[in-house]
């Protein structure tokens, strides 16, 4: 194998560090999150690339250059690491990654990655004028040309610096990718429930963050995108409507959100539902929750504007919408319903019993732990769930022009991920609780100093920085086992 | 094994400690517990299995030899098709024997790769391509290019 993946990868990572670092505030946590940003800054560059026309290399650069001004201009000024975010901490939740991720070096030859993303990146490179035409060409309808285009734009860029259409690299940055993602997701684990014991947050990080490869592992490291944006989009979801003061540092959930939506189309659907359930809870302070709402103008913007270039969409191609295809009462659609249910619940049927089953057990019980945890509500998460699922019935249902048990046997395995993962980080909160609760009354005198005590020494330079440095902080100062304290709060 | 977690706390069950109280307590545990390894037993097994397959992968390569064969010959017919095909030029798909629609779908994406349209008519097209049948390619096929006009 040649250098060419290595230098794929590494050039994933520097691209985006930057403003990764500037968001995190810590050298490792950076290095994980720092793909998803070159991912956004791809979109955009295909977006721009797509509008203006020229070449993707220039767009991305110019981005990149600007990016980069904002982030020494910015870097200066004091700012707050990430708690739970030490070198200790990212190596637990990335080292565990690695195993299933070293399917990257299979062969390059999965059906989808081709047809679909490798074949966007390709027109991708070849520039505005050139994407346009193979985006609104009939030719090219098998590639449905409406999917959103951050794994290909990105695939596409580094394509421009490492010439040769090489598959093998193409398949490492899209692993970068969701393996990134995968890592956030398993960080946004560690920091909701950082009140906890920290082996016990930890393991709880790493056992959601696993979960991604869940139904369908072929497609983490081998060029699919439906892991990037779940991953993406549940971690988001954990840090705006399980984690403390969401909307008081928004950066990290609204890139998050932002990668879900710029990804893929269904993801669109989960991420306003996210959106409006973190204004929601955050309804005491309005003023700052217009950043999530970002993300879902983000994938309603590519919509719209792929459809302006002319490439349509296999959901509304196979129902007639938009034609004169009649959705409700059709025989034909409610026929469907069955089918689709039955295929959903072999996927994920049993993991989502025994996650609610748990979570009637905690609200019974574990109330209390979960407010001391400073955990949002679990039924944040089945309101994100609910709708996504309704949404894949709908669609499985309505899409009458194609077979049905082949439609669901290439399909039903990676869009059900979401729904996984979004169960598991259920039970994980569940199970943090009870391990609390087994503790007895007086948790670590200090859970979030004792995650932090490791950090120090990978904190960002904060030039500056005041009395509060330590992130937000929150927690490593109530000293919640004390009674005073979990009586006020109460 | 303590069955409260702090003063005032409030629960379905009484905080006081009689044997039926501990036992419901004990009861929750367990429960919760069980649902909570089986949740995870359901979720993480794709895990498990994407590292045996990794794992296979590394210490056996000969296990997915026909699949780094079909690899080979993806790359060997994209090449083709740049050398044999000048950019900007329109190619037909000519006589292609391809029931799975897997061939047809490579050459989309290699056609864009080499900056090529593709299109439906062979009267608007520049060159004809098609895959012909040859033993020293990695999967017996090579590409084909003839020109049009």
């Amino acid at each position: 194998m040649s250098w060419q993946p290595l230098l794929a990868v590494l050039l994933v990572i520097a691209a985006g560090y930057p403003v990764a670092l500037l968001i995190t505030r810590r050298y490792l946590l950076a290095g994980i999150v720092a793909p998803l940003v070159t991912g956004v800054t791809a979109a955009l560059a295909a977006i721009a690339m797509l509008l203006v026309g020229g070449d993707l290399r220039v767009w991305l650069a110019a981005l990149l250059v600007a990016q980069y001004a904002v982030v020494a201009w910015r870097l200066r000024r004091p700012g707050h690491p990430m708690p739970h975010a030490g070198w200790v901490d990212v190596l637990c939740i990335v080292l565990p990654l690695l195993p299933p991720a070293a399917l990257v070096f299979s062969p390059a030859v999965l059906w989808d990655s081709h047809s679909i993303w490798w074949t966007h990146a390709a027109y991708f490179a070849q520039g505005g004028a050139f994407a346009r035409q193979d985006m609104a060409s009939l030719s090219y309808n098998s590639a449905h040309q409406d999917y959103p285009p951050l794994a290909p734009a990105t695939v596409a860029g580094v394509w421009r610096v490492l010439p040769g259409y090489s598959f093998t690299v193409a398949q490492f940055v899209s692993a970068t990718l969701t393996v990134s993602a995968i890592g956030a997701l398993g960080y946004a684990v560690r920091r909701v429930t950082g009140r906890a014991p920290l082996a016990v947050s930890r393991l709880a990080a790493v056992v959601v963050a696993l979960a991604a490869w869940g139904t369908a592992p072929y497609g983490v490291a081998g060029g699919y995108t439906d892991q990037l944006w779940a991953a993406a989009a549940v971690a988001g979801a954990a840090l705006l409507l399980l984690g403390e003061r969401p909307l008081a540092g928004p950066a990290l959930p609204v890139l998050l959100l932002a990668v879900a939506a710029l990804t893929k189309n269904e993801a669109v659907l989960p991420v306003l539902v996210v959106a409006a359930l973190a204004t929601l809870r955050g309804w005491r302070d309005l003023r700052r929750a217009w950043p999530v709402w970002l993300a879902p103008l983000a994938g309603v913007g590519w919509v719209l504007l792929a459809r302006a270039l002319g490439a349509t969409s296999d959901v509304t191609v196979n129902t007639g919408l938009g034609g004169t295809g009649r959705i409700a009462g059709d025989k034909a659609v409610l026929d469907r319903v069955p089918a689709a249910l039955h295929s959903l619940w072999s996927m994920v049927g049993l993991l989502v019993v025994a996650a609610v089953a748990v979570a009637l057990l905690g609200w019974a019980g574990l109330r209390r732990e979960r407010r001391a945890l400073r955990l949002g509500s679990d039924l944040w998460l089945w309101a994100v769930a609910v709708p996504y699922a309704a949404s894949l019935v709908f669609i499985y249902a309505t899409s009458t022009t194609v077979d049905l048990r082949w439609y669901l046997s290439t399909s039903a395995d990676r869009v059900t991920v979401p729904i996984e993962l979004l169960a598991i980080l259920s039970v994980a909160c569940w199970a943090v609780a009870m391990v609390v609760r087994l503790r007895g009354a007086a948790p670590a005198p200090d859970a979030a100093a004792d995650a932090d005590a490791d950090a120090d020494a990978d904190e960002a330079p904060e030039p500056g920085a005041g009395p509060d440095r330590g992130g937000e902080g929150v927690s490593s100062r109530s000293g919640w086992g004390s009674p005073k304290a979990s009586a006020a709060r109460s | 094994m303590k069955s409260t977690s702090g003063p005032g706390a409030t629960r379905w069950y009484p905080s006081a400690g009689s044997g039926r109280q501990r036992l419901l307590a004990g009861l929750l545990t367990v429960l919760v517990l069980v649902g909570a390894l089986f949740a995870v037993y359901r979720a993480d097994a794709g895990a498990v299995k994407a590292a045996g397959l990794a794992a296979r992968l590394i210490l056996r390569p000969a296990h997915d030899a026909d699949q780094r064969a079909e690899q080979r010959q993806f790359d060997l017919v994209r090449d083709e098709l740049a050398a044999q095909v000048p950019p900007d030029h329109a190619i037909y798909l000519d006589h292609l024997d391809d029931p799975s629609g897997l061939w047809t779908q490579r050459l989309i994406e290699f056609a864009a790769m080499a900056r090529l349209a593709l299109v439906g008519d062979p009267g608007q097209a520049d060159y004809a391509v098609t895959l012909v049948p040859d033993q020293s390619a990695p999967q017996g096929l090579r590409l084909l290019a003839r020109k049009l006009r």
